[in-house]
């Protein structure tokens, strides 16, 4: 089944601010999307407006034909990376997947090790988020957006901290989501990398979308 | 999908993050030992002392102000301790969770509504989890001490908070009017049902202004509770001293537990809908 997340003349304004202005867009689960702009011009809030966290002050976000705040709250199988992630301290990184997916209960034992070790990260390893570099926590970060095999990938900056070696996993993490059906979305501020990362790439500058570019198969 | 939320809360918000609840532990000890040393400085011995007069002395607040300036206002220290230290404990854990995988959480689970009661159920289970906590060590205290677990209150005890000014209805032979049963629920209930209350209105309130706001709020109604005796102003309720089991003009515990569940469903079901129409940003809420 595709999957497709409709953004039709989204704006969202907050205190007087315009952070995201009449956006549409139309993004399919057979390209990776990347969205490309500098700090502050609004990547982050048009994929918070994606997985209903915040609302849209015009328009609306429709994912696979139901409108988000009108049809649902939130996307029924969302996995998400926005910013830092931030874990428990005193957990592994095993122990804090196996309570963040406790809450649906659809993830087994085994689905919660294999994202670990897709990642790259060891999911035995007994040593607590609280030592973990900022590398590995944004590996915990990105098997956590993974980990129950979600319809919709949204990754926000998912390459900080991650040095060469980690930039090449993420290649596979998002070859693998893509290659199971998943919509993904990743932003980045790197053009070179989110070119080499995505399909199709959307540029924005003070929350319009100024450009689009179909990157072909750049895997 | 709800009690699994709520188990995750429980597990993310409470038993994570236990070493909090240590200084409950702290405190406790510290009360039982100021009640020892008070109550042998008055009195020879703990013979005629009950657990019931530890929980009645740690919570016995203050009797009513009237400004004079012979009065001076007293600061019932250990009351205000006891009782603001639960509010900031759940002050922040609902709205940092949402900054780090709470958001994956909230998503998961679909709707606002369940999150918000997940919420306000953690809030609950967070508070009675605090009062166990204080009435297991009094508890362990007075096995130490070899004082019965017997929540009669003794008539020492009313003595020794009369000497702080403060004037008990006392019967014939010297014990406080109609303290039989109904103390128990002043003691034990009331004071848990009450800052449940408190910290489900600050939670509700932390999504209109900010948490550090509401927080100031809160501890703003716990020190006019102590000025201003008030059934409106729910630390009123929380005091023994204020009881009408103590004074005549007390208060009344049916009202207490009146207000403390109107106080609690208004700032659950104001909450629901403020939280529906929030955004989740970067930052706190409201502090963004």
């Amino acid at each position: 089944m595709e999957h497709t997340i409709e953004m039709i003349n989204v704006t969202k304004t907050i205190r007087k601010s315009t952070v995201v202005n009449d956006v549409s867009l139309k993004l399919t689960s057979d390209k990776v999307t990347g969205l490309m702009g500098i700090n502050g011009s609004g990547k982050t809030m048009l994929m918070r407006l994606m997985t209903g966290l915040i609302r849209p002050t015009e328009g609306s976000v429709i994912i696979d034909g139901k409108e988000l705040h009108k049809d649902i709250s939130f996307p029924d199988s969302c996995g998400l990376l926005l910013e830092n992630p931030a874990f428990i301290d005193s957990y592994s990184g095993y122990g804090n997947l196996e309570l963040l997916t406790s809450v649906r209960g659809r993830a087994t034992a085994e689905d919660i090790r294999n994202a670990i070790s897709l990642v790259g990260l060891d999911p035995d390893d007994k040593k607590k988020y609280r030592k973990y570099s900022l590398g590995m926590k944004q590996r915990l970060g990105i098997a956590a957006a993974i980990v129950e095999k979600p319809d919709i990938v949204i990754m926000d900056e998912p390459t900080n901290s991650l040095d060469t070696d980690g930039v090449d996993m993420l290649k596979g993490v998002i070859r693998e989501q893509k290659n199971r059906g998943a919509l993904v979305v990743l932003s980045c501020h790197d053009m070179l990398i989110l070119k080499e990362l995505s399909d199709i790439t959307y540029k924005i500058e003070s929350g319009i979308i100024v450009a689009g570019e179909e990157v072909g198969e750049a895997r | 999908m709800f009690c699994r939320l709520l188990r995750y809360d429980i597990r993310k918000g409470l038993i994570s993050d236990y070493k909090k609840l240590l200084i409950v532990v702290a405190i406790s000890v510290a009360f039982c030992i100021q009640f020892r040393w008070e109550y042998t400085s008055h009195f020879s011995s703990l013979s005629e002392a009950s657990f019931g007069d530890i929980i009645f002395f740690a919570f016995s607040g203050m009797s009513e102000y009237t400004f004079s300036p012979d009065q001076p206002f007293l600061f019932p220290a250990l009351w205000v301790l006891l009782l603001v230290l639960p509010m900031f404990f759940v002050l922040y854990y609902p709205f940092y969770d949402l900054l780090g995988f709470g958001k994956n959480v909230l998503i998961q689970v679909g709707r606002r509504r369940t999150w918000w009661l997940s919420k306000c159920a953690w809030t609950a289970v967070y508070i009675m989890t605090y009062f166990l906590i204080i009435y297991a060590v009094t508890a362990v205290f007075c096995i130490v001490m070899r004082i019965p677990l017997s929540t009669q209150i003794s008539g020492e005890t009313h003595e020794m908070v009369a000497m702080k000014g403060y004037n008990p209805m006392l019967n014939g032979e010297g014990h406080l009017v109609e303290f039989m049963g109904r103390m128990d629920l002043q003691l034990f209930v009331l004071p848990v049902i009450s800052m449940v209350a408190l910290a489900l209105f600050q939670m509700m309130l932390s999504l209109i202004v900010s948490p550090i706001y509401s927080f100031i709020i809160s501890v703003g109604i716990l020190i006019s509770s102590a000025y201003y005796m008030n059934p409106f102003l729910i630390g009123n309720h929380c005091m023994t001293q204020r009881s009408n089991l103590v004074v005549s003009n007390g208060m009344d515990i049916k009202n207490g537990v009146l207000l403390s569940l109107c106080m609690a469903v208004f700032s659950i079901v104001l909450g629901m809908i403020a939280f529906n129409r929030t955004d989740v940003l970067s930052q706190p809420l409201r502090d963004e």
